[in-house]
């Protein structure tokens, strides 16, 4: 494993928010550690090539998962600037090739950021049959950074991604997700977020799902919860394109204090044989949850700190 | 001073909502150990009622005090009324995503939440993992949240229409509920709008358009209520009057 200045501290923030320190000396886990623009620390295995590239901001990945292969354990990824201020830019291009299958576990960490920026870029594609699992974990200390994760994803024939995000502890700062998935026949794309502001953060998730092939699948779910004087808005779209094509919103935001909440559900369906659904629910805890869980003798707020984890969990 | 033998006293009770009287001069005692029924028809008020000696926060009393223990409870929050001994399960009781049946039968408690799920016939190995969600029917909720106030070994349980929902497995499921809950040495006031339910009662009330129209020992309602409020019910009226 290279070495780097701060590195251990970006460790040891990767841990903080779940990440485990043992897989990255164990070579049956492949793995990317990425500090700021330098790669510290990678880890390819049979099947999956990993090239990463340092740029000026940040680093360039290629990744390749050869046809027919099974990455059993998930691939765990560590992206984080440690200094208070800095500018990360993520390239990614990867692609899952015909039957093959691969989890990436990405944690982003800026334990320290009064001004980071970080940048994603990204490209996915999923051959036939392919598998592809993509779990992001954000951790922003506690002023919040500048995040801007961006994603495209090509799901070819019969073949599934899914995807969670999650910054659930420290403070936000100003996020803003950006995925969009275009679905071939028989594909499945099951997309979360869960995100948790407070003091003044900013964000917006929106994630869109093109269902252009025929009995295409698609579940976007959203659950934010924000307090104190934090902003969300979800953008969750999804255009059915032919017959079987089936998709779903589901979203809950969650307000408390002078908070705000937004969500923009754009369902389009072109085929009479497709079928968009959505519900959303924004508002304030509910009360009757609330008065459920003081009547088994929690306060008021500890009930509140309760439904909410158990919405983010 | 309240006797020894009353676990709750409901004094003059009066709620007025949107100037509306819901409860109007309401009394009732429930003796420690007994089953005391509240019968009524829909609208007559025994939610209301459960919910206002609950201490839910739109029901608060406009007159009238709640004695529970021989202290007046009437300003107390939920859950130091919760604290003090005092119940409730739900008709419908709500639903909680991510919380975990297991986590929530050991909120208040650290007993083992298997037993629990069994008193009121769940298999605790298969609901255990399961959330508290709309993933469980709504007699697989009910019966949770159940076990989750069994767990908690209230001294008085407010039961409000324990078996709607459920009404398939009647009254022999009913009867074990309610034994359940003398078990762990709890207190029952049982919210129902079936007669048939008076047979499980020590005591009971007869509630109508807010107010108590009868009581007695259960038997006694019984034979009030099927000689005098039949028609009453049958004619979908609730005037007040039997």
């Amino acid at each position: 494993m290279g070495n780097h200045s701060g590195h251990e501290c970006l460790l040891r923030a990767y841990g903080d928010v779940g990440g485990n320190l043992d897989i990255f000396n164990d070579k049956k886990y492949a793995h990317l550690i990425v500090d700021g623009n330098k790669v510290c620390s990678s880890q390819d295995l049979d099947g999956l090539v990993m090239d990463a590239k340092e740029t000026e901001d940040g680093v360039d990945i290629d990744f390749v998962l050869k046809a027919g292969y099974v990455i059993e354990k998930p691939v765990h990824l560590c992206f984080g600037v440690v200094p208070e201020r800095g500018l990360q830019k993520i390239n990614v291009k990867g692609i899952v090739e015909d039957n093959s299958s691969i989890d990436l576990m990405a944690y982003c960490v800026f334990p320290n950021s009064i001004e980071v920026r970080h940048m994603m870029e990204a490209y996915f594609e999923v051959g036939e049959g392919g598998h592809f699992g993509y779990s992001e974990t954000h951790f922003h200390g506690n002023n919040g950074a500048i995040v801007n994760p961006k994603a495209k994803i090509v799901l070819k024939r019969a073949s599934h991604f899914k995807t969670l995000f999650s910054l659930l502890r420290g403070r936000v700062g100003n996020l803003n997700i950006e995925y969009d998935v275009e679905g071939e026949e028989k594909s499945t794309a099951d997309m979360t977020a869960k995100v948790y502001g407070s003091g003044e953060d900013k964000i917006r998730v929106s994630e869109a799902s093109y269902l252009r092939g025929k009995d295409a699948k698609s579940l976007i779910k959203s659950r934010i919860f924000v307090k104190d004087k934090a902003e969300s808005i979800v953008e969750s779209k999804i255009e059915a394109y032919e017959a079987g094509a089936r998709g779903h919103v589901d979203c809950i935001e969650t307000i408390l204090n002078n908070a705000r909440a937004r969500a923009i559900p754009i369902v389009g369906v072109f085929h009479e044989k497709a079928k968009v659904t959505h519900e959303a629910s924004i508002g304030s805890v509910d009360k009757k949850q609330i008065e459920t869980l003081m009547a088994h003798g929690l306060s008021e707020e500890d009930s509140i700190k309760l439904i909410v984890s158990g919405m983010l969990r | 001073m309240e006797s020894l033998e009353t676990i709750l006293h409901v004094r003059d009770l009066t709620l007025i909502k949107e100037d509306r009287i819901i409860l109007d001069n309401v009394n009732i005692q429930v003796k420690k150990g007994e089953v005391c029924a509240i019968l009524g028809d829909n609208g007559a008020g025994k939610s209301s009622m459960a919910y206002t000696i609950m201490g839910l926060s739109d029901f608060k009393p406009t007159r009238g005090r709640i004695i529970f223990l021989g202290q007046d409870i009437s300003l107390l929050s939920i859950n130091e009324r919760a604290k003090r001994g005092i119940s409730l399960a739900w008709q419908e009781p709500t639903r909680f995503e991510g919380l975990q049946v297991k986590d929530y039968l050991t909120l208040s408690c650290k007993d083992n939440p298997t037993k629990y799920l069994e008193m009121v016939g769940l298999d605790g190995k298969k609901y255990l993992e399961r959330a508290v969600d709309n993933s469980l029917s709504g007699g697989e909720r009910k019966r949770i949240e159940l076990a989750s106030i069994l767990s908690l070994k209230p001294k008085l349980v407010i039961l409000d229409e324990p078996d709607s929902g459920i009404d398939i497995l009647g009254m022999g499921y009913l009867k074990k509920i309610i034994d359940g809950f003398k078990l762990e040495g709890s207190s029952i006031l049982l919210i129902t709008h079936q007669r048939d339910v008076l047979q499980l009662a020590d005591s009971a009330y007869l509630l109508c358009n807010g107010r108590v129209n009868y009581q007695g020992e259960a038997k006694e309602v019984t034979k009030y209520y099927r000689a005098k409020c039949s028609k009453c019910s049958e004619g979908g009226k609730n005037n007040g009057e039997p």
